[in-house]
């Protein structure tokens, strides 16, 4: 296991390698020169050089990349022109909104797919599994925006249950916290969750075909512990990796939610950034999520080899 | 054999190998260095003869597969020398082997899984005629439906698809493709082990025609030794990727020198009443070492029932005999007189012999009058 | 498709013999099973009977489509119940195993009625240790702690002549020889002390010396336990090393019942003729064997008549009429118009 590990740890290198010259050169490919940005508004030759000098863009391109690496490793991802503000500081305020939206938003994706999942292969083709198809199937298809703007027409302006936008941290309201993103996470998990079902129903009907249930049923075992068991041990495992990759998705992809229910989380920050052509934050937010994406990867294969005995030995 | 297969004076092998091995590597560390290796074929000499049929036996793991597939050279050996049909072929490119494959052909155990299931039958048989360019275009079809009719199918059959076939039917069409480029060898890797006994024995006779017919040899692998002594001229046993005992087929059945082969043919069981089953003395206790890391010495010494201190250290080399029967067991000479003759034969009862002949003749009779099926 | 036209000879009505004097353990009646698909019904299996003996093997013996193992599942009730229709009576210790709630068959399999299966591959679950799934099913039959129940485990494993089983106890599947996996699954099914262990092929997926050693380990077992075994087979040769009794299967119904000694010496069906005449032997080399022509019928459609007879070589006009399981001698029935076979032999 030590040495699977150690060999999935070297294949990352050249990942990393390989996303940072991408986000390097993200800068270089948006139109414009970054220096008359960095300069403010109608500056002279004079001030342009001192900012080049400042910001290394008159050095050669490679050098300019070892200079960027360089500051990425001790946390300097440059400065927000618009907010004046270091990267890092502005990344880390957003963090916490966002990961706390993708972490309902998964839940509620795990909870809604795997249940739904395993309902529609053990009633395989009767009308409770059609059913769940269905709704896994618009569930996928129905774009978040539309779901989240019916959802806040349906319970903010209809029944003025839950607040129709905004976001409140926990530590100053919890209860506020809650129904501020309760929506935008079901918004988030819903789309995941029709994923999630498919590989849930097809993986569990597998399991339910196998020799091993078989067995499990001729020695006599209910069938609450044939199915939960031993047939979804084994149907289960691939979902973790799947569970991952839709988290590490949602952490960069709630672009749209966040906008419509005007969170202030990653993806709001990325399209004001966007908009304001504030390179250095898109810039940071890529390499935060992309980061983010990477490690959530490795995490699922070390839970994938926890739970295999296979993989384990 | 009722027909001699080949001339006499014609004795070159089809197929001869020269301390043969292959290595796998099953793990490698992190700059993938080989860290563990497994030696399926280690150090096989042998030669297939025009119109015979070398048998290749022996348990899962053994080595059989990977043999039969470095016999054609569809693998590239990590040691050793191939020669097909007298040229040297461990070498060459893979323009070269493909010219070269014509003379060899492979049939698998599952014939299912060896056919395309989107072309049909006639399709199937013809690509190698194209690929090799052996018959005009023009006569593709009829040479087909020659083909189908060798192999016992109708050429009506062309148009359809494998899955209309039953599992006895696909091998024979298998068979027919392999025919089409008109070899001089075919391997066949457990050709008959995935179909009924009743068919089994169809496909067998069929192989055996077909020998008579066309002078085929065939590299035959197996792991059911009733089906090698029915088909085999000649067998090779092999154990842990060395070949154990190698000889003609009624000698090995009849009086087997090595424990191993000893061990197989005693743990058969035989379709005989319970009151004739044999003794059981012979059979190998334990279970298959590891192949990863074969036992020193002698590969059997940990199974053998008679096993002695310095089996743990001889070689296996093949102490060939001047029939040209080899086995590779040190002690071979002092081991018990085997059962070998009583051991395996099946006393029969005549009434059921004369049963068995009535039978043979009345479907023989039958299948004259409707033929096909 | 409907064939109870045919009176079917119960066989447990068989004459006295020596051994009569054992109890059955399992007397099956005219056990149907019809798979309904959405395009064709396939009557899999059609008015099967036969009895299992205490402490004997009964081998049910035949070809892939003979309904052999369909058969054995429909005994246990595992086949899924919504496409098998099961009918029929199944009489194990004075239930009717057919009408039985699913609960009280659920607290008899894995314990009276224990099954092991072909693929010792894939038969286990490779997520749980092999302690862990030997121990499951002495938990869910036995008044025991989990103390003793792992105890019992090591004790099942010993018996199955495991190695080191203490070590064993501890690890997967996957880290299992073949072999060793078979031994695992015996000593699952044998940790309650079944009256009836049902063997689906359980060597067929073994090499021929860990077969032998398994079989023999199954009789030895039987020797101690006095378990009745059904062995499930398409190898005639594991049916004469280690059978007492044997049931003769084709296209669904049983064509030949007997002794094994008397199958090997004289079988009365010309599908049992078939089979024996197209076995390889050792003992002598010949030309050709003597094949089977043909191949089974279809199960959606099979002709009217008894199954065999596009396929025998013995057939009369007769055998368009379906016949029953005659008895040919005392304890040998065969289900053909022209047995006994003697008459054919010249």
């Amino acid at each position: 296991m030590s040495s699977l590990l150690a060999r999935r740890l070297l294949q990352l290198i050249p990942t990393v390698v390989i996303l940072s010259l991408i986000i390097f050169s993200l800068q270089h490919l948006l139109p414009g020169d970054p220096a008359l940005v960095l300069a403010g508004e109608n500056p002279d030759e004079a001030t342009l050089a001192a900012v080049r000098a400042q910001y290394h863009l008159d050095q050669p391109i490679f050098v300019q990349y070892i200079f960027w690496v360089k500051g990425v490793m001790t946390g300097d991802l440059g400065e927000s022109m618009r907010h004046n503000r270091p990267v890092l500081d502005l990344i880390l305020l957003k963090l916490p909104v966002t990961l706390q939206l993708a972490i309902m938003g998964i839940v509620v994706a795990l909870i809604l797919g795997v249940l739904g999942g395993v309902i529609s292969a053990l009633r395989q083709n009767s009308a409770v599994d059609y059913a769940t198809n269905v709704v896994s199937l618009a569930g996928i298809s129905v774009p978040n925006f539309w779901l989240g703007i019916m959802l806040i027409l349906f319970f903010s302006v209809h029944l003025g249950w839950l607040p129709a936008s905004g976001f409140v941290s926990p530590s100053e309201d919890l209860k506020m916290n809650l129904s501020t993103t309760i929506m935008p996470a079901f918004v988030l998990g819903t789309a995941i969750a029709g994923v999630i079902m498919r590989h849930t129903r097809s993986a569990m009907l597998q399991a339910l075909e196998s020799d091993y249930v078989r067995t499990a049923r001729a020695k006599g075992l209910s069938e609450w512990v044939v199915v939960f068991k031993h047939a979804m041990r084994n149907a289960l495992t691939p979902i973790i990796t799947l569970g991952a990759l839709e988290f590490g998705a949602l952490l960069s992809g709630a672009v749209l939610t966040e906008q419509i229910f005007t969170i202030p989380g990653f993806g709001k920050l990325i399209v004001d950034a966007v908009f304001t052509r504030d390179y250095s934050v898109v810039q940071g937010v890529v390499l935060v999520t992309s980061l983010f994406y990477i490690i959530l990867n490795l995490l699922a294969d070390i839970g994938y080899i926890l739970v295999n005995p296979r993989l384990r030995s | 054999m009722t027909q001699a297969p080949s001339s006499a004076s014609a004795v070159k092998p089809i197929i001869e190998v020269r301390g043969l091995g292959k290595n796998f590597v099953l793990k490698r560390s992190v700059f993938s260095r080989p860290l563990v290796q497994i030696r399926a074929v280690d150090n096989v000499t042998l030669s297939l003869m025009p119109g015979e049929t070398l048998a290749i036996v022996g348990e899962s793991g053994c080595g059989k597969s990977t043999l039969g597939r470095l016999l054609m050279r569809l693998i590239k050996p990590s040691t050793g020398e191939v020669f097909i049909d007298g040229q040297n072929v461990t070498n060459i490119s893979h323009a070269e082997m493909r010219q070269q494959r014509r003379h060899v052909q492979l049939i698998f155990q599952d014939p299912y899984a060896s056919l395309n299931p989107r072309m049909t039958i006639a399709q199937t048989i013809a690509e190698p005629l194209m690929l090799h360019n052996i018959v005009p275009a023009g006569q593709r079809a009829k040479r087909v439906a020659e083909l189908l009719e060798m192999v016992g199918l109708r050429p009506e059959q062309a148009n359809r698809y494998p899955h209309e076939f039953s599992g006895g039917q696909r091998q024979r069409v298998v068979i027919a493709r392999a025919l089409a480029p008109e070899p001089k060898a075919i391997i066949c890797d457990e050709a008959v082990s995935a179909l009924d006994v009743s068919i089994q024995a169809q496909i067998l006779n069929l192989l055996k025609d077909l020998q008579n017919r066309l002078g085929l040899a065939f590299v035959f692998i197996s792991h059911d030794l009733g089906v090698v002594k029915h088909i085999a001229d000649r067998v090779a046993v092999m154990y842990l990727g060395k070949v154990v005992e190698i000889g003609a087929s009624d000698e090995i059945f009849s009086a087997p020198r090595h424990p191993y082969t000893r061990a197989l043919l005693s743990a058969i069981p035989v379709a005989a009443p319970p009151s004739h089953q044999r003794s059981r003395a012979a059979r190998l206790h334990g279970d298959l070492p590891s192949p990863l890391s074969p036992p020193q010495g002698c590969r059997l010494h940990t199974r053998c029932p008679h096993a002695r201190p310095e089996c743990k250290t001889v070689s296996m080399k093949l102490d060939v005999e001047a029939s040209g029967h080899a086995n590779a067991c040190a002690f071979w000479r002092d081991l018990p007189a085997q059962d070998g003759t009583e051991g395996v034969r099946e006393p029969r009862n005549p009434k059921l012999e004369k049963l068995f002949v009535a039978f043979e003749a009345m479907a023989a009779r039958s299948a004259q009058t409707v033929k096909g099926g | 498709m409907s064939t109870s036209q045919n009176i079917l000879h119960a066989p447990s009505a068989r004459s006295v013999r020596a051994d009569d004097a054992v109890p059955s353990v399992l007397d099956v009646s005219n056990l149907r099973v019809v798979f309904e698909g959405d395009t064709r019904t396939v009557t899999a299996v059609d008015g099967v009977s036969f009895s299992v003996k205490k402490g004997r093997t009964l081998a049910i013996v035949g070809e892939s489509g003979s309904g052999k193992s369909v058969t054995s599942l429909a005994l246990m009730r595992l086949l899924p119940e919504h496409t098998a229709r099961v009918s029929g009576n199944v009489n194990f210790d004075g239930r009717q195993l057919l009408t039985e709630p699913t609960s009280t068959m659920r607290s008899l399999r894995g314990n009276r009625l224990a099954m092991i299966f072909q693929e010792p591959m894939t038969s286990l679950n490779p997520s749980y240790t092999v302690g862990e799934q030997i121990k499951e099913v002495i938990l869910r039959h036995r008044q025991m702690s989990k103390k003793e129940a792992a105890e019992r485990t090591i004790a099942m494993l010993r018996l199955v002549r495991i190695p080191s089983p203490e070590t064993r106890y501890h690890q997967y599947p996957h880290n299992l020889s073949g072999g060793m996996r078979q031994r695992v699954m015996i000593a699952m099914a044998l940790a309650c002390d079944p009256e009836l262990l049902i063997a689906d092929e359980p060597t067929t997926a073994l090499d021929v010396t860990i077969q032998a050693q398994v079989l023999e380990l199954m009789r030895e077992l039987q020797q101690k336990t006095g378990t009745a075994i059904v062995l499930i087979t398409h190898d005639l040769g594991v049916v004469a090393e280690s059978c007492d009794d044997v049931i003769v299967m084709y296209a669904g119904q049983v064509v030949e019942q007997c002794s094994v000694e008397e199958l090997f010496t004289f079988p009365q069906h010309p599908y049992t003729v078939g089979l024996l005449g197209s076995l390889p032997r050792l003992d002598e080399k010949r030309e050709r064997l003597a094949a089977i022509t043909g191949t089974v019928p279809d199960m959606a459609n099979p002709p009217a008549g008894c199954r065999f007879q596009a396929r025998c070589p013995f057939r009369i006009n007769k055998c368009a009429e379906m016949p029953a399981l005659m008895e040919v001698s005392q304890s040998h029935f065969s289900r053909c118009w022209r047995a006994p076979m003697e008459d054919l032999v010249p």
